[in-house]
């Protein structure tokens, strides 16, 4: 093993069996995680997100393959990677009935800290968490928020290496979002924790991560920098104009290609309404012109123009720089969140 | 292990933290018990029990003065049952020469006594013995026939030193009661009032054999009584008569005692076993509350952390045992001082030996969180478990006697709780014999406890 890799995922599978049929939910994953890094596993639901990282964190057996933490098999030696690792849930895993403090006490103990210790550790990740005024209240009694922080606290009590957060800002408001997206960064910063992410929000992965894997049906369809993967989809900016029911020539779509600068393509399609995710919808079926440009900005006046010669009414249009929605929908056809 | 202990004092923790369960665990109980017991023990409403008594006693005559003992026990119990024409038959005793008020001394002392006891005399112990065996009687009570002779012991002093001790050795009599054990709460209240009566008495060395398992016999006490004339008889009218307190020993009148028998056999035999009921309910709750973390998420975050698995299931299993013998200890310490405020004094129902109640309530505890893991453990998941958990423990009840329903002993001994309250019983009377007891606890506890575990870690992959 590398000494710069936290994580080393080999061929990692795993198949369930469910009424006599074999289900491969993760088919032979291989990854590297460095230290220090913040890495987000990226997929739609279903993906087999969890799966794997139920395995590496020893949740679940797995199939075949081996994951590392630190050096350490979380097979053959799994108390050791798991002093390693932190985990938090994505669902409030805490004791609703106990306080903050409560619950922080408890899991440190289940991480054999005690004493003075247990009680400098719970007064330092309340701090962290900014609870203390509040560390002798019943968690039940907590916000959405504040239930999410006590939460993290727990994953962190016991100073991990690496701290795995699985979808942590699922269902919280933008102000917790933000909070819990700018605590990963100082876990990284600060504490110089390896962190690994795991998310189906595209805005997330490319906000947070130092690298990405995209995953998709059990396997790791991409991994890299957000700036290696959206270079597999060019630099090349998209236009998406809504026009309607209104029909249009294709003579218009050669003038976007030969008289406007930087336009490499332009096309024309009719999409049913419910299926597109174009600002404006008008009618059952929208006429949806793309056009692909390497300055989509710089080219958009000289398309309008084009278009009002033509009289045709532009009803909406959307500049869509590469992203990781483009990687994925360019790598398998669909779009994160279908 | 101190994780282990972690876990199991996070359970009780939060168990005896939620007041809705302390409402079911312990207040339910030991309402049901009081309303039982105030409504068969101390309501006044009358209790029918058919009991015979053999009179071999065949008395003895001492200075031209007939003696016979045994009528005068079986003239007690008539009285008790309200047979007039019985008491007119009955060897009459004299007024009390000590006492100079003619009413207090012919006053009935069981007047006030809210049992209506029907007493049949028979002449056969035998046949009488197999009449209780079929159910005919509650009990029967065998007078031998040398018992007037026994418990007079002949004079060595004079008048003058009536109670004094004699230094010859006294020899013992024996009364015999012979109970069907299938009731021991009516027949501990036969008991009680035989032990008042031989008490009353004064007389010798009365002892009360019983040979139901479950009652046995205080050791009476034994004041020779110097006897040879017809001071004596006085004396034995005395016996009768509660106003001579002078010579009691501390002992309550009968009324009282009977009184408190019955309100304290019915909240020993009834709370024991509806303590154990409803601890039955909290063994199965507290194990299943692993399919609740693993709901809530929490058990996974356990699993991963740097602990054995097998800390988990240990961990709740022992959190499920201390919550247990939590509930019995509260439920006990609840019970007396039920009992104490409806006697208007401490009232130690248990008795006094706590190391063999302790051992009862460990081995009770073990059994009981068996039965609980192995309700779970044969249940596919947690809503199995909740259908499967109250037909179990409401058979078990029923097997048991916690609904005061009698069935047949070879039943009834297939329930924990009938071993359990029946240890209860013998412990409020003074008996410590209660090995068998707790072995047959303990061996169903370690079974149901290996096999419910077995079972319940294969369930949810440990």
């Amino acid at each position: 093993m590398s000494t710069q890799n936290m994580v080393e995922v080999r061929d990692l599978t795993k198949v369930y069996k469910s009424e006599g049929k074999e289900i491969q939910a993760v088919k032979g994953i291989n990854l590297d995680i460095q230290k220090g890094e913040i890495f987000s596993l990226l997929g739609p639901n279903g993906a087999g997100k969890t799966t794997t990282i139920s395995m590496i964190s020893g949740l679940i057996a797995p199939t075949k393959g081996e994951a590392r933490i630190g050096g350490h098999s979380i097979l053959t030696h799994a108390l050791d990677a798991k002093r390693l690792l932190g985990v938090i849930p994505q669902e409030i895993a805490l004791y609703l009935q106990l306080s903050a403090r409560q619950n922080l006490e408890f899991f440190g103990k289940m991480y054999n800290l005690r004493g003075k210790e247990l009680a400098s550790r719970v007064d330092e990740v309340l701090e962290f968490i900014d609870l203390k005024d509040r560390q002798h209240d019943k968690v039940d009694s907590f916000s959405g928020g504040m239930k999410r922080r006590v939460n993290i606290g727990v994953g962190l009590l016991h100073r991990p290496q690496l701290i795995y957060m699985d979808e942590p800002t699922v269902g919280i408001d933008p102000q917790n979002r933000r909070r819990i997206l700018d605590t990963v960064f100082r876990l990284r910063d600060e504490y110089n924790m390896t962190v690994l992410y795991t998310t189906h929000l595209m805005e997330e992965a490319q906000e947070l991560s130092d690298r990405v894997g995209i995953i998709d049906h059990g396997k790791i369809i991409a991994l890299g920098t957000v700036g290696d993967l959206t270079l597999q989809v060019g630099e090349e900016d998209r236009l998406i104009f809504s026009i309607g029911s209104q029909t249009l020539d294709d003579a218009i779509l050669r003038r976007f290609e030969n008289d406007v600068d930087g336009v490499t393509s332009a096309s024309y399609e009719k999409v049913d309404a419910s299926q597109t995710d174009i600002t404006v919808k008008t009618g059952d079926a929208d006429g949806i012109i793309t056009v692909r440009a390497k300055r989509g900005r710089k080219a958009l006046p000289d398309i309008i123009r084009i278009a009002n010669d033509a009289n045709i009414d532009i009803l909406s249009v959307e500049v869509r720089e590469p992203d990781l929605e483009a990687v994925f929908l360019h790598l398998t056809g669909r779009a994160l969140r279908d | 292990m101190y994780q282990i202990l972690t876990i199991a004092l996070r359970d009780l923790y939060s168990t005896f933290t939620d007041r809705n369960l302390i409402i079911i665990m312990i207040a339910t109980p030991l309402l049901l018990s009081t309303i039982i017991g105030l409504a068969f023990g101390g309501g006044g409403s009358a209790q029918v029990m058919n009991i015979a008594i053999v009179n071999m006693d065949e008395g003895i005559i001492q200075q031209d003065n007939a003696l016979n003992l045994g009528e005068q026990i079986v003239s007690v119990f008539q009285n008790i049952g309200g047979d007039t024409d019985a008491n007119e038959q009955a060897l009459a005793p004299s007024p009390c020469p000590i006492n100079s008020d003619d009413e207090t001394a012919t006053a009935n002392q069981f007047g006030t006594l809210t049992l209506n006891i029907n007493v049949t005399e028979l002449d056969n112990a035998e046949d009488a013995r197999q009449a209780v065996n079929r159910g005919d009687y509650l009990a029967v009570i065998i007078i031998p026939d040398n018992f007037s002779d026994m418990t007079t012991v002949q004079p060595t002093l004079d008048l003058g030193s009536l109670f004094q001790n004699d230094a010859s050795e006294p020899q013992q009599a024996e009364l015999e009661l012979y109970a069907n054990s299938s009731d021991t709460l009516s027949a501990g209240i036969i008991k009680s009032i035989l032990d008042g009566v031989v008490n009353r008495m004064m007389a010798g060395n009365i002892v009360v054999q019983s040979t139901m398992e479950t009652l046995i016999a205080n050791p009476s006490r034994l004041i020779d009584l110097q006897s040879s004339s017809q001071e004596t008889f006085d004396v034995f009218a005395c016996a009768f008569d509660g106003t001579l307190t002078s010579i009691t020993l501390d002992q309550k009148p009968l009324d009282k005692v009977q009184e408190s028998a019955l309100f304290v056999q019915i909240v020993v035999s009834i709370g024991s076993a509806q303590a154990t009921f409803f601890a039955l309910f909290t063994a199965t709750q507290s194990i299943l509350s692993i399919y609740e973390e693993k709901k809530q998420g929490t058990f996974d975050r356990l699993t991963v952390a740097p602990i054995p698995r097998w800390y988990l299931l240990a961990g709740k299993l022992a959190g499920t045992f201390i919550t247990v013998v939590f509930q019995l200890v509260i439920l006990m310490i609840g019970l007396i001082t039920v009992a104490s405020v409806v006697q208007g004094e401490l009232t130690l129902i248990w008795g006094t030996n706590i190391v063999h109640l302790v051992i009862v309530i460990l081995g009770l505890a073990l059994s009981v969180s068996g039965v609980g893991v192995l309700v779970a453990g044969l249940a596919k998941d947690a809503q199995q478990a909740q259908i499967f958990s109250p037909i179990v423990n409401i058979l078990l009840a029923f097997m048991g006697g916690a609904f005061g329903i009698q069935v047949p002993d070879g039943i009834r001994q297939f329930s924990l709780i009938f071993w359990g309250s029946d240890a209860f019983d013998k412990l409020s009377t003074g008996n410590t014999d209660i090995a068998i007891n707790v072995i047959i606890l303990t061996i169903l506890g370690a079974i149901t406890f290996t096999i419910g575990t077995w079972l319940f870690s294969r369930r949810i992959e440990i």
